[in-house]
C-alpha cells in the first residue's frame, strides 16, 4: 500500500470512528430507555435510620417529582447512569454496614432486591 | 475488605481474578523465547498455548458460575447493561477470538505472515487487558478504594507494559532445553502448576475472608 493511500485510510478511520462510536451511543441509550424496569422490592420499614432525603432527594432540591422512574428512567440525559447510580446508592450503602459489623440489605444477590 | 457475599459469589468472582491472573502470564510468557528459564523456544509456545486454553475455560466458569447463581445477571449481558459489564463481556469475546484465532490451521489459512498475526494478536490482548481493567474497576466490589484500583492499575499495566519493552529490546541468546523440557506435557505441568499456585493464593485470600 502506498504512502498516500495509507493516509488516506487512517484520515477515513479516523472520520468515521465519532460517527460509529455516536451511533452505537444512541442505540444503546435507546436501548436502556426501552428496557422494562426490573421490579424492586424496598421495604421502608427496614431502612428507617436512612434519613428520607438521602433517597427523597427531590424534596430539597427540587428537581423532579413522583416516582424514582419518572426522572431516571424516562430522561435520555441520565437513563444512562440510572444502573450505576442505584447500584452504587443502595449496594454500596449495604457494604459499608456489613463492613461496620450490623445487618444489611443483600450485597450482590440480584435476586434478594429485584423480586 | 469486602464482606462475604455468598460462596458462589465469591467463587465465581474469584475465578475472575485467577482468569486476570492467567492472562497476565500470558504477557509475561508470550510464546516467544526466553532465557530464564533456559528452556527452548518450543516450550514456550506450548506454554504460552496452554495457559490461553487455561484463561479461556476459567473466564467461562466465571461467567457460568454467575449465571447459574443469579440467572438475572442475563440482564449484564444485554446493551442496556452498565459500560463496565459490557466491557467483561467484550473482553471475554476477545480472548474467545484470540485463542480461537490463534489454532494453528485456522491461523496459517487466514494470516499466511506470521508477523502480521503476531502484530495483531498482540494489540488484541492489550486491548484485551484494557476491556478486564475496565469491568474489574468498574464493578468495584473488592477494589473498591482510590488506593487498591491504583495498586491494581500499576500491577496491570506492568507485564503488558514488560512485553513491550521486551518486544523492542534487543534478544540474547537462548540456551537449548533438554528434550524432556521440550514436550507437550511438560510445558502442561508447567501451566497447570502456576495455575494451580494461583489458586492456592486466592483460595488463601478468600478462607481469610470467611469468617465475616
Amino acid at each position: 500500500m502506498s504512502l498516500v493511500r495509507r493516509y488516506v485510510a487512517v484520515l477515513v478511520v479516523a472520520l468515521a470512528m465519532p460517527g460509529l462510536a455516536y451511533i452505537i451511543y444512541a442505540w444503546r441509550l435507546e436501548g436502556i430507555v426501552q428496557h422494562p424496569q426490573l421490579p424492586v422490592a424496598f421495604e421502608h420499614a427496614d431502612h428507617r435510620k436512612v434519613p428520607c432525603a438521602d433517597c427523597h432527594h427531590n424534596f430539597i432540591d427540587e428537581t423532579g417529582g413522583g416516582a424514582c422512574y419518572n426522572c431516571h428512567k424516562l430522561t435520555p440525559e441520565i437513563a444512562a447512569d440510572m444502573e450505576a447510580m442505584f447500584h452504587d446508592f443502595c449496594r454500596d450503602c449495604h457494604v459499608r454496614t456489613r463492613t461496620a459489623g450490623e445487618d444489611s440489605g443483600p450485597l450482590r444477590q440480584c435476586s434478594l432486591c429485584h423480586h | 475488605m469486602a464482606p462475604f457475599a455468598g460462596l458462589a459469589w465469591d467463587w465465581a468472582n474469584y475465578l475472575g481474578y485467577l482468569g486476570l491472573a492467567i492472562v497476565m502470564l500470558l504477557f509475561s510468557y508470550a510464546g516467544r523465547p526466553r532465557t530464564f528459564p533456559p528452556f527452548s523456544g518450543r516450550f514456550f509456545a506450548n506454554l504460552h498455548r496452554d495457559l490461553g486454553y487455561l484463561a479461556l475455560l476459567v473466564v467461562a466458569a466465571h461467567v457460568g458460575l454467575l449465571l447459574v447463581a443469579e440467572p438475572l445477571l442475563l440482564e449484564h449481558l444485554k446493551p442496556s447493561a452498565p459500560l463496565y459489564m459490557l466491557a467483561g463481556l467484550l473482553a471475554s469475546l476477545l480472548l474467545l477470538v484470540l485463542v480461537v484465532s490463534s489454532i494453528t490451521r485456522l491461523r496459517r489459512r487466514v494470516w499466511p505472515d506470521y508477523q502480521r498475526f503476531k502484530r495483531l494478536h498482540a494489540w488484541l490482548a492489550i486491548a484485551c487487558v484494557a476491556f478486564i481493567g475496565w469491568h474489574v474497576a468498574g464493578s468495584r466490589f473488592y477494589l473498591n478504594t482510590e488506593l487498591k484500583l491504583a495498586l491494581a492499575g500499576v500491577a496491570v499495566a506492568t507485564l503488558p507494559g514488560y512485553y513491550l519493552k521486551a518486544r523492542l529490546g534487543t534478544r540474547r541468546n537462548v540456551r537449548f532445553a533438554s528434550r524432556l523440557r521440550d514436550t507437550a506435557a511438560y510445558s502442561h505441568l508447567v501451566s497447570c502448576g502456576a495455575v494451580l499456585l494461583l489458586s492456592v493464593i486466592a483460595l488463601a485470600v478468600v478462607w481469610l475472608r470467611l469468617p465475616e
